[in-house]
């Protein structure tokens, strides 16, 4: 009696071809020329920058290719800015950790939020970015972020992790960046990013 | 065909199924690393090295079941097989494990579908069912619930605690007791150990062999269990930091949470289970009677 037939040809054919292509070489890829983010200004519309931000305000994440810290200042008011790029390519290992996005660790109490900003200056064009409220012992500490995938904004981590697997299959490499602002007390970081985002763009197209 | 002809296990369908099981099992090896350095390295996990025995003593103990069955070969299956290899693929391609370690199970189902027939993969369908309770969530989806699970198990303890003589102030996550402050921790919440109950619920109820209904109630109450017992522990830890001091916190109790709450979520399913068990008889006694 046969042992083989149509249908274990098949399945042996399928499974054959599922093997080649899960080794598929993809190269590790990142785009042709990635932006030169240490070019962002160290100065702009009265901000002034100094290098380095306070780990305890924002934790600096070993899976960052490069990462840009700075703290901008600017008529008494201080914005912390972390600039981080990440593999153009999808890997639970490569993405921004999630769990260094902000000092969580040791907080009284995290709160959500999403904040609406009209960030490329457009008018009545708002932008949503993630915002994250730490009540902390010794301060209050708000860290708002948000992706870039080359010039697209994505602020919902689910978005960007579905648009970076996309990317990745349709073998698109695009600046993967994470930018994060952070903000001590009851000081608002709006209109520090109102002039900071045409500026991060402008690097990513250029 | 005549699905009660008893098959000879050495025909040529049986042997093709087992070729193409071995075969496809073969195709999922390189998942299985990866797989066990997470069972390895989260205690909340560590549930995922009992379920694949666990799975394979569910189909082995349909063997009689299975062994009157005739090879009855459907190319419903093949769907099945074909969308679970292209989730394998696009899951491995695009970086995404999750969706690749999804698809095992769908995919072994599809081949025994495929191969050996619907009467067969009905059998074999609760042992690789019980695969996917070896799959991590995504970290994504875990973090947001453990947040909030935190905050919920810190504000039911601050309420429960002074009826037990404990002063406490609640500050968040933060337990404030006169003599210690307590955090509630992302390892103190059980919300990532939500697999390790369900897959204890199912397994519970299957081997059991009780009625469906008693099977679906303890699947459905082992996570509510599971989480009520892991409030025992937080509000049992915080009692006895209080009374004994910050000793009280080196105990097997609160150090080996993860093994505490799955005991403690068994213990009370098997209470449930005799309690359902003597109301199911109940009622039919008195339906008899009536």
């Amino acid at each position: 009696m046969r042992i083989i037939d149509h249908s274990l040809l098949v399945l042996l054919g399928l499974v054959g071809l599922t093997g080649l292509a899960i080794t598929l070489p993809l190269g590790e890829g990142q785009p042709r020329l990635a932006a030169p983010i240490d070019a962002l200004p160290q100065q702009f519309d009265g901000w002034v920058a100094v290098e380095g931000v306070p780990e305890e305000i924002l934790p600096h994440d070993p899976r960052a290719l490069q990462a840009v810290r700075r703290t901008y200042t600017k008529e008494g008011h201080t914005v912390h800015l972390v600039v981080a790029r990440y593999p153009s390519r999808n890997h639970p290992e490569g993405r921004p950790s999630l769990n260094l996005i902000a000092p969580e660790r040791g907080a009284i109490a995290v709160q959500h939020d999403l904040l609406w900003i009209p960030l490329d200056g457009v008018p009545g064009r708002m932008i949503p970015v993630q915002r994250l409220l730490l009540k902390r012992p010794e301060r209050p500490i708000s860290v708002v972020y948000w992706y870039q995938l080359g010039e697209e904004t994505i602020a919902g981590h689910y978005r960007f992790r579905l648009a970076l697997f996309l990317d990745t299959l349709l073998f698109r490499r695009r600046e993967v960046l994470l930018v994060r602002a952070a903000t001590i007390g009851s000081e608002r970081p709006e209109p520090f990013l109102w002039a900071f985002y045409p500026r991060l763009l402008k690097i990513l197209s250029s | 065909m005549d699905q009660a002809r008893i098959a000879n296990p050495l025909t040529a369908g049986w042997l093709r199924l087992g070729v193409g099981v071995l075969a496809m099992v073969a195709l999922y090896l390189p998942l299985f690393p990866s797989l066990a350095k997470e069972w390895a390295s989260f205690p909340s996990l560590s549930h995922g090295f009992a379920v694949p025995p666990i799975a394979g003593y569910l189909v082995w103990k349909q063997r009689r079941e299975i062994h009157k069955l005739a090879i009855s070969p459907s190319w419903g299956g093949f769907p099945v097989v074909m969308g679970g290899l292209i989730l394998y693929t696009m899951g491995t391609l695009g970086g995404e494990p999750f969706l690749a370690r999804l698809s095992f199970p769908l995919t072994l189902l599809g081949t025994v579908l495929f191969l050996g027939g619907i009467a067969v993969a009905g059998e074999v369908l609760p042992g690789i069912g019980y695969l996917f309770f070896m799959i991590p969530l995504p970290y994504t989806t875990l973090k947001g619930l453990t947040e909030q699970s935190r905050l919920i198990d810190a504000t039911v303890a601050a309420a429960v605690l002074p009826w037990l003589g404990v002063p406490v102030f609640q500050e968040g996550f933060l337990l404030r007791l006169p003599n210690i402050t307590l955090e509630v921790a992302d390892e103190c919440s059980s919300i990532p150990a939500i697999a390790a109950l369900l897959a204890l619920g199912a397994a519970y109820g299957y081997v059991s062999g009780r009625p469906r209904a008693i099977r679906l109630a303890l699947l459905v109450s082992a996570v509510p269990l599971g989480l009520m017992s892991n409030l025992v522990r937080i509000i049992l830890t915080a009692t006895g930091a209080y009374y004994l001091g910050p000793i009280a916190l080196h105990n097997v109790i609160h150090m080996w949470n993860g093994a505490t709450v799955f005991l403690m979520t068994l213990g009370a399913l098997m209470l449930l289970d005799s309690s359902l068990l003597r109301l199911q008889v109940n009622i039919q006694r008195s339906a008899v009677s009536l």
